[in-house]
């Protein structure tokens, strides 16, 4: 009983100071909190409550009009029970894949290409970065006539006494995909580099150099390891908004031919937006949701031990 | 900063905030509502102004919202403005807001669970099913009873939404799927056009003989990209004499891996053997006929009227250089079956009572009357003034041999900007409807069975093709039908 009451005693008499302290600190951050409760309530509504909604709309039959039906596991297993789902995982893994392999180094290379030089460094930056303010109607409408078997690329290659190519097979829809995508892109990231980049100290520089190191050393020794982390950054965003494309596969090629560009995120569009079917839609967007979120737990712990190393 | 300042703003943070929530969660048909409720608010003052005077009370203010066009198609507003005017000043109970939104079935879905599509809205004869299943538009049978011109609508025209005995649509036109033809190229190669009552082979072979891959020309532009490639095809099928599904003891089963679909996927597979159809097969909608107004192809499919009005309208081909050919049959002498299509106004199933019989009222309102002719012909003077063409619709809502129809064939024969159809192919092509079950899903998996047929490079199993297509669609979307 002496054990309860002892505690009690001293709580009773910091009360007042505790209600004090909470009062300076509720005063001392009242306009900042004023000032964040904006984005809060917007990211609560648009982003947090339909998480939460799509977890839940993932086990009912969807019926915004006439009212929604519980059906359990159902939408998992119909999900998990076809064919067009697995095929839209390999690729979309493929298109992960064309898309490091292709495009993740063209933004680096830019960036270290621009800070090498002693001229035109400023117009290099914003010709790099043009690409990223067309308008996705007019990239599209362009990348279709670059392609065609009369345009331009199809043109030159046959002015050079070469066979055309045929961008539209199956064999190479997701990498001229991969083109366009990587061409539209890079500016941006490239941007977030050359930052990077600055942040090196110029004294490194200058000692690699007395070291008798060139542009290939220079790049090797203080570049590369100066942006390391910004690299695995960009890696894992990369890595997680190719998980997540479907735009181009669908205006370029609706999701063919023969499901050659049917990646994830286009078949859970097609499930909700050409058969209604917004319960399947939302069960594959919360299996999706899972892998993303394991995956970056994941790397969050490769990166910890990385740095701990 | 003092204790009052900081109360102050927090209030009008937290009214900016709720004014922000509201903001997003307005929609059309609540507004009809806020109207109604006004209006119910204000009735017993307003009944007792009435008891007082002794008149009859005030009909209920009603606010619907009307399908409008797109901003640029200021003649076709101009006149849905003045036809607006024209029934509130014999309807002031009623107040109309016009408002663009162009039914697309990969929105519906969203506008409907927003309650923002129009009172009154224009949709496909595709989707009469779709949108009655879900209840997303109003069963108009009891206006249509107590409507006087109801038993003068074009039977045909009106049963893509007579669904099980109930209407839920009225026709504003309709259309068969046919062939439009660019005569000028092939009057530039030297080649005779072919016949109308065309076969299958006959189609192939005009479609070499001005095929041209070297300048970009195609013999052919086939939709190969979504759910068109489907519908595309189906037209063979059906010209075949095929089906895309039975209905039989409540069952749906699939009915398109037939000889008839065979033979029409072998059709498709000649057209690519002989290289009459581009290389990028990944033509929608659209692209296939910008690619043939670019004068990029010598045949396209389409509907009646849309392919034309594209070509010479947008396209600035000569009316007098694109024909319209019924579909090819199998063999000569043979049916020329096309997809039918078509527009119709439907009216949202959200609205209340009240809207709905405003919103009907509102599109029936100048039908069979001499205002729509005049709206026709005030179009086509606007036309002819920006050197387009009209281009009427094979079928209308009226029967052509009517009193009315005449009175409409008398407004286009006084203009020589309107485009006249051969009256062989009115004699030649049939039309008829879609499936009625599942048909999107049909549609998206004969996209893939027609796209490994365009992009093969070798012999294919064709009916094995048809056979798996089949299966899947029969298992994952016809099995799952309840047919009432």
């Amino acid at each position: 009983m002496a054990m309860q009451v002892q505690p009690q005693a001293p709580a009773k008499a910091d009360a007042p100071l505790a209600h004090a302290s909470l009062g300076r600190r509720m005063k001392k951050y009242a306009w900042g909190s004023l000032f964040l409760l904006p984005a809060v309530l917007i990211f609560l509504l648009f982003l947090w409550v339909p998480i939460a909604k799509g977890i839940g709309y993932s086990f009912y039959q969807v019926d915004f009009v006439n009212g929604n039906t519980f059906v359990g596991l159902q939408n998992y297993q119909e999900v998990l029970g076809n064919p067009d789902f697995y095929t839209a995982i390999k690729n979309t893994l493929y298109y992960m894949g064309l898309a490091l392999v292709i495009g993740f180094w063209v933004p680096i290379a830019m960036a270290i290409g621009v800070s090498e030089l002693k001229w035109f460094r400023g117009p290099a930056r914003i010709i790099g970065y043009l690409p990223s303010i067309i308008p996705a109607i007019v990239l599209y409408g362009m990348w279709q006539w670059f392609y065609d078997p009369i345009g331009p690329i199809n043109t030159f290659l046959n002015f050079l006494g070469l066979p055309s190519f045929d961008f539209y097979s199956k064999e190479h829809a997701m990498f001229s995909l991969v083109i366009l995508e990587t061409w539209q892109n890079f500016g941006s990231a490239t941007l977030i580099y050359i930052a990077g980049l600055s942040a090196i100290p110029k004294d490194m520089y200058e000692a690699a150099e007395l070291d008798g190191a060139g542009v290939w050393g220079r790049i090797r020794y203080v570049t590369l390891p100066g942006i390391k982390n910004l690299i695995l950054l960009l890696l894992v965003l990369q890595l997680i908004s190719t998980s997540q494309a479907f735009q181009s596969q669908l205006i370029m090629f609706g999701g063919g031919p023969d499901n050659g560009t049917l990646t994830y995120l286009l078949l859970t569009t097609r499930e909700a937006f050409t058969y209604f079917n917004f319960g399947k839609a939302s069960a594959m967007g919360v299996l999706m949701f899972v892998f993303l979120v394991v995956f970056s737990l994941l790397t969050i712990k490769l990166r910890k031990g990385d740095d701990a190393a | 900063m003092n204790k009052g300042k900081s109360k102050r703003a927090l209030a009008y943070g937290g009214m900016a905030m709720f004014v922000l929530l509201a903001g997003c969660g307005g929609n059309a048909n609540t507004e009809n509502t806020k109207t109604n409720s006004n209006a119910s608010a204000n009735a017993p003052t307003e009944n007792a102004a009435a008891n007082v005077q002794e008149e009859a009370p005030p009909a209920e203010k009603v606010s619907i919202v009307a399908y409008a066009y797109p901003p640029d198609k200021t003649a076709e507003n101009a006149a849905l403005d003045a036809r607006i005017k024209r029934f509130t000043e014999k309807n002031p109970n009623v107040s109309i807001t016009p408002k663009y939104w162009k039914y697309e079935n990969s929105e519906i879905a969203i506008k409907m669970a927003s309650n923002s599509a129009q009172t009154e809205f224009t949709t496909w004869a595709t989707e009469g099913k779709l949108l009655t299943d879900k209840k997303w538009i109003a069963d108009l049978s009891d206006y249509m009873a107590s409507w006087p011109y109801a038993k003068d609508l074009n039977a045909f025209a009106t049963k893509p939404f007579v669904i099980e005995g109930k209407t839920y649509g009225i026709p504003i036109d309709a259309y068969g799927m046919t062939i439009t033809v660019n005569k000028k190229i092939f009057e530039d190669k030297g080649v005779p056009l072919p016949p109308m009552d065309w076969t299958m082979e006959e189609f192939i072979e005009a479609a070499k003989s001005v095929n041209d891959p070297a300048k970009g020309i195609a013999g052919f532009i086939p939709m190969g990209k979504g759910t068109e490639a489907g519908w595309n095809w189906t037209n063979f099928l059906y010209t075949a004499g095929g089906d895309i599904q039975t209905v039989a003891d409540g069952k749906v089963t699939a009915a398109f891996n037939s000889e008839a679909g065979l033979k029409a996927l072998q059709f498709y597979n000649d057209l690519k053997v002989a290289g009459v159809i581009p290389k990028q097969w990944a033509l929608g909608y659209g692209d296939a006929l910008a690619m043939f107004n670019q004068g990029r192809g010598a045949m396209v499919m389409c509907g009646s009227g849309n392919a034309l009005d594209g070509a010479i309208n947008q396209g600035g081909i000569s009316k007098d250089d694109v024909l319209i050919y019924p579909i090819p049959s199998v063999s000569k002498g043979g049916k020329h079956i096309g997809v039918a299509g078509g527009n119709y106004k439907v009216i949202n199933g959200l609205a209340d009572k009240a809207q709905q019989k405003a919103a009907f009222d509102f599109v029936v309102d100048e039908y069979f009357t001499q205002e729509y002719l005049d709206a026709i012909d005030q179009q086509i003077v606007d036309q002819k003034s920006k050197n387009q063409v009209y281009v009427p619709q094979l079928i209308n809502y009226w029967n052509d041999d009517s009193e009315y129809g005449k009175k409409y064939q008398a407004v286009l024969d006084k203009h020589d900007n309107v485009y006249k159809y051969s009256p062989e192919l009115i004699q030649l092509m049939e039309s008829k409807p879609e499936a009625t079950y599942e048909t999107q899903a049909y549609y998206a998996e004969m996209a893939n069975v027609i796209q490994k047929v365009l992009i093969s490079k070798g012999d294919l199993d064709l009916q094995k093709l048809l056979d798996d297509a089949a299966a899947k669609v029969q298992k994952e979307n016809f099995d799952k039908v309840k047919v009432q």
